[in-house]
């Protein structure tokens, strides 16, 4: 049973400025489903629209973002919500952090700087669980940094005075210490050192086990989600490309654009020559006809210039988006 | 420059405002070197007449016309404001540019020379000078006056701007092509400096304004010069509210709060029209 | 294995050359290096050594692609700063083609030979200016040409990849990461230098974009005879691209060594902890341990003796008593007492 359903979803940035008006089509008809339990990673590179599919997912929906059309319906055991109808901030807010929770980008600099990580505790579960008395508040706090294997000394620290990768663990426990059933990541390894960030992954593994919350996790770093989970998909351009089982992704991959992608990734112990993609992303202003990949794409037909590929089935859980599989099918 | 006016005419209403507010203040203040009466001088005409063809906006019971007095004043306290900005941008931009270029010990005590003039406090060191030069004081002298005052806060403001632009990349990266430091900051920096110095300016016209009408209100300008200040002065001595006659009190009161609320819409255009932010997004969409 | 103090001229024991001839075999020469940094005045003054003793070197008539890998704070972005000029350093000096630049940085002649890319391709330039004219200014002001004429312009854009056509007259923010920042290397190699310092120049380029980039540091070496010292946190790319590799933690180097002995066999504990933590592409390699993390990082830099003993599976009693110094290990240098001799 999909925990989290969306469907045909269309989310553009529109401003009009000096008699300019631009809209940018960040998210362009995009349909998947998420499993309970199950860690989903949406890969991408910068432009391609993840970080606005995620805010529109979790309902951060503020203008200039607009959702133009689709349906995003969440499925908890006892409640089904279309968070795209739940009149504005009142309803979200009751969800937000104890049914679904969202890390953001740059969570590092989330925390306020003039207060102790204590109070920001305070703040989230004076807000969802009315003001507790001291002794249960510690005592929560104390059980959820435990097993995450943070020292409760940070506890009275100042953001400032703690490491980057410090500050977001702690925000990372924040954002599930009310164990929300769905956890939205966007870039949570970004910026971060090599064996902080592999430390932010076990966190992120450890949380998953301890709470049995459903993980959706962005980001550009393929090499994060080989480690991290169990199914991929790939976007480009606002638009879901290939999504799959992330061992079939990486041994099987389909769509030109994955495929140069994997192949362009340098790794330890191989010196062998790689190459990327020619030409670059393209503006999600003035997106190319037809599939928006064609202008790089290494096998592209006539067709791929005027015909936009739908996203289908082609395997058992492997979904692909491209002209080519269509023949093949 | 006219293709730049022209499209934030047609696009942006505070601009639209703003504007038509300073063209037609303008105009006003070329058109009043045609009056035919001597502002200074009293009883040039009869008192207390309420507005008629002859006399559109009515006499005060000096026995001015208030019309034209009016577009004197206007044309005295552009002029004036035009004066005080000048000087206070020269100073500002100067000592400002040069202090955060410069740094180190210049910087320290230009800004503390700065500083202290921030901390002065103005009104009684005007309302001294002011009553000391009481009758000496013409337009020009005023607007020095004023512009000595002016420029503290924005010296530091250009300064901190500077600052900032010194640190970024591209400035090393202009270093690095081996361009000369005067090409550097002329080239690499002043796109960035002009806008702001544009909106201070204009914010710093306002202030003036302001300014001369609190100094005149309080009865230390040159009380004979018409002026928007001298002008509330002299219908308030004369109980214009409590004899109702809105024709003399009203006249200059609304033109003062035009002129400052079309400055400021101008001033707010301009600044989000020249903002990096906002050119650079309109690089974007060409 | 002998233990080798800091002193530079030992580590030349390697070439029969003798000391007393003046180096100008070397390019460049990374001596004792060390920076210090101070906050606040007063009673409330605190210090950060940001580089301690830093010592390599680079041959001259042999261009290679050197890389300073480290994690954040570990002061390789200070020591490009100071190779620069763009910061003096506290002890310890740094001679290019033999003259100390404390004499020759901010001249003309020092900075044609050496010339930086830095990591933020759209903070490179100017966003208010056309980037062409940046290529126009360095030809123009490097007078590497007859007035009027730029012919290099065009050359060096070709060697990136690029052709004038597509960047005139375009502003930075019309263009994609991986141009811009080919079009900073393209600049950078109009006044010929020999040596190129870039710092994390593909970090914020996107994936796809990525090799390209990278690929044309490897041209540059081979056909133009340009030396790179490529500074970074991504062994990955390192391993790919450079010939040799030198691991700094908190301003020390502790292991140097061809890029593919150290990564491929590290011998220092960091360099291993280092090498486990780049993730592998490939969900069939996940990681199967956790590992400690360090929570107050600042603690690190104070540290005496070796500054990783602290998270250090394998220290001993002497790791925090005393700094080990630099031991040599079959033609790398690691600063590990792991392998002092008996």
């Amino acid at each position: 049973m999909p925990i989290l359903d969306i469907r045909g979803l269309k989310a553009y940035y529109i401003t009009r400025k000096y008699g300019h008006a631009s809209r940018v089509r960040a998210v362009d008809g995009v349909s998947f489903q998420v499993k309970k339990d199950e860690i989903y990673g949406i890969a991408g590179e910068s432009g391609c629209g993840k970080s606005t599919l995620l805010k529109a997912v979790s309902g951060l929906i503020k203008p200039p973002l607009q959702v133009l059309e689709g349906e995003v319906v969440y499925d908890f055991e006892d409640q089904k919500l279309s968070i795209l109808s739940l009149r504005e901030d009142r309803q979200r807010r009751r969800i937000r952090g104890v049914r679904i929770s969202l890390i953001p980008q740059g969570s590092m600099s989330v925390l306020n700087p003039v207060r102790r990580i204590r109070e920001s505790f305070r703040d989230i579960i004076d807000a969802h669980l009315g003001t507790v008395d001291e002794a249960r508040f510690n005592d929560i706090v104390r059980t959820h940094l435990d097993a995450l294997g943070l020292d409760w000394s940070v506890m009275h620290a100042f953001p400032h005075q703690l490491s980057g990768g410090m500050r977001q663990r702690i925000t990372i426990a924040l954002a599930t210490i009310l164990k929300p059933d769905i956890v939205f990541a966007d870039e949570p390894t970004t910026a971060l050192d090599v064996v902080v960030q592999r430390g932010v992954i076990q966190l992120i593994k450890k949380i998953k086990r301890e709470q049995m919350n459903t993980v959706i996790m962005v980001t550009h770093d393929l090499a994060v989600h080989a480690n991290l989970c169990d199914r991929l998909a790939i976007m480009y351009a606002g638009k879901m490309v290939e999504e799959a089982d992330v061992d079939a992704l990486f041994s099987n991959p389909r769509h030109p654009y994955t495929i140069v992608l994997l192949k362009s990734l340098p790794r330890l112990g191989d010196r062998s020559v790689r190459t990327s993609a020619p030409g670059a992303p393209p503006s999600l202003v003035n997106v190319p006809s037809g599939c928006r990949f064609h202008p790089r794409c290494p096998e592209a037909m006539e067709r791929c210039r005027s015909e936009d590929p739908e996203l289908v089935e082609v395997e058992k859980g492997h979904r692909v988006a491209c002209l080519l599989e269509e023949g093949s099918r | 420059m006219l293709r730049v006016i022209g499209e934030l005419l047609r696009h942006d209403r505070r601009f639209l405002f703003g504007f038509s507010v300073l063209v037609i203040y303008l105009l006003i203040a070329a058109a009043s070197l045609f009056c035919p009466y001597n502002t200074k001088a009293w009883n040039v005409v009869p008192r207390d007449l309420p507005p008629s063809w002859k006399y559109p906006l009515g006499t005060n019971s000096m026995g001015q016309d208030i019309m034209w007095k009016a577009m004197v004043a206007v044309k005295n306290s552009l002029l004036l404001s035009a004066i005080a900005a000048v000087i206070s941008r020269v100073i500002a931009i100067i000592l400002g540019l040069l202090s955060g270029y410069k740094g180190g010990l210049f910087d320290r005590v230009v800004m503390t020379f700065n500083d202290s003039f921030i901390i002065i406090p103005m009104f009684p060191v005007l309302i001294l000078i002011a009553s000391i030069l009481r009758t000496s004081l013409n337009i020009t002298v005023l607007g020095i006056m004023i512009g000595l005052f002016g420029w503290a806060w924005d010296a530091r403001l250009f300064r901190s701007q500077i600052l900032s632009l010194k640190e970024r990349e591209f400035t090393k990266t202009a270093i690095l092509s081996g361009m000369k430091t005067y090409r550097v900051i002329v080239t690499e920096h002043l796109p960035y400096v002009i806008p702001l110095i544009m909106a201070a300016t204009i914010n710093n016209v306002i202030w003036v304004i302001g300014m001369e009408v609190t100094l005149s209100l309080l009865g230390l300008s040159n009380l004979s010069t018409p002026t928007i200040g001298t002008m509330i002065y002299w219908a308030s001595q004369y109980q214009a509210i409590f004899r109702e006659m809105w024709n003399w009190i009203l006249t200059p009161i609304a033109l003062c709060v035009v002129l400052i609320l079309g400055l400021y819409m101008l001033s707010t255009s301009i600044s989000e029209y020249l903002d990096p932010r906002t050119r650079l997004q309109m690089i974007k969409e060409e | 294995m002998r233990v080798h103090s800091h002193s530079s001229q030992s580590r030349n024991a390697q070439s029969s050359e003798p000391l007393v001839q003046k180096e100008h075999s070397k390019l460049l020469e990374v001596d004792n290096l060390t920076k210090v940094f101070t906050k606040g005045q007063g009673f409330a003054k605190s210090t950060i050594t940001a580089v301690n003793e830093v010592s390599f070197s680079l041959e001259l008539d042999r261009p290679e692609i050197f890389t300073l890998a480290g994690e954040s704070g570990s002061g390789k972005s200070t020591v490009a700063k100071l190779i620069l000029g763009f910061e003096e350093p506290s002890s310890g000096a740094v001679r290019f083609r033999g003259e100390d630049i404390a004499r020759t940085r901010g001249k003309a002649k020092f900075m044609k030979d050496v010339q930086p890319v830095f990591q933020n391709p759209f903070e490179t330039f100017n966003p208010l200016k056309r980037i062409d004219t940046y290529l126009y200014e360095t030809e123009r002001n490097f007078r590497m040409s007859k007035a009027g004429e730029y012919p290099l312009v065009e050359r060096s854009l070709e060697l990136v990849g690029l052709s004038l056509t597509e960047i005139k007259d375009k502003y930075p923010s019309e263009m994609s990461g991986g141009q811009l920042q080919r079009v900073s290397i393209a600049r950078a190699l109009i006044p010929n230098p020999s040596l190129l310092i870039m710092d994390e120049p593909v970090s914020m380029i996107d994936a796809s974009l990525r090799m390209s980039v990278i690929n044309l540091f490897k041209e540059l070496k081979r056909q133009q005879g340009v030396s790179i010292i490529y500074i970074t946190h991504d062994l990955a790319t390192a391993y790919y691209v450079s010939d040799r590799i030198a691991i700094m933690l908190r301003g020390q180097i502790v292991e140097t060594g061809s890029v593919e002995e150290v990564l491929d066999s590290p011998l220092h504990p960091y360099t291993q902890l280092l090498r486990a933590s780049v993730p592998v592409p490939d969900p069939a390699n996940k990681w199967q341990k956790d590992i400690p993390l360090s929570d107050i990082e600042i603690r690190e830099y104070s540290r005496k003796g070796c500054k990783f003993a602290g998270r250090c599976s394998k220290a001993e009693d002497i790791c925090n008593e005393c700094e080990p110094p630099d031991y040599r290990v079959n033609g790398r240098y690691v600063k590990c007492h792991l392998y002092k001799t008996a």
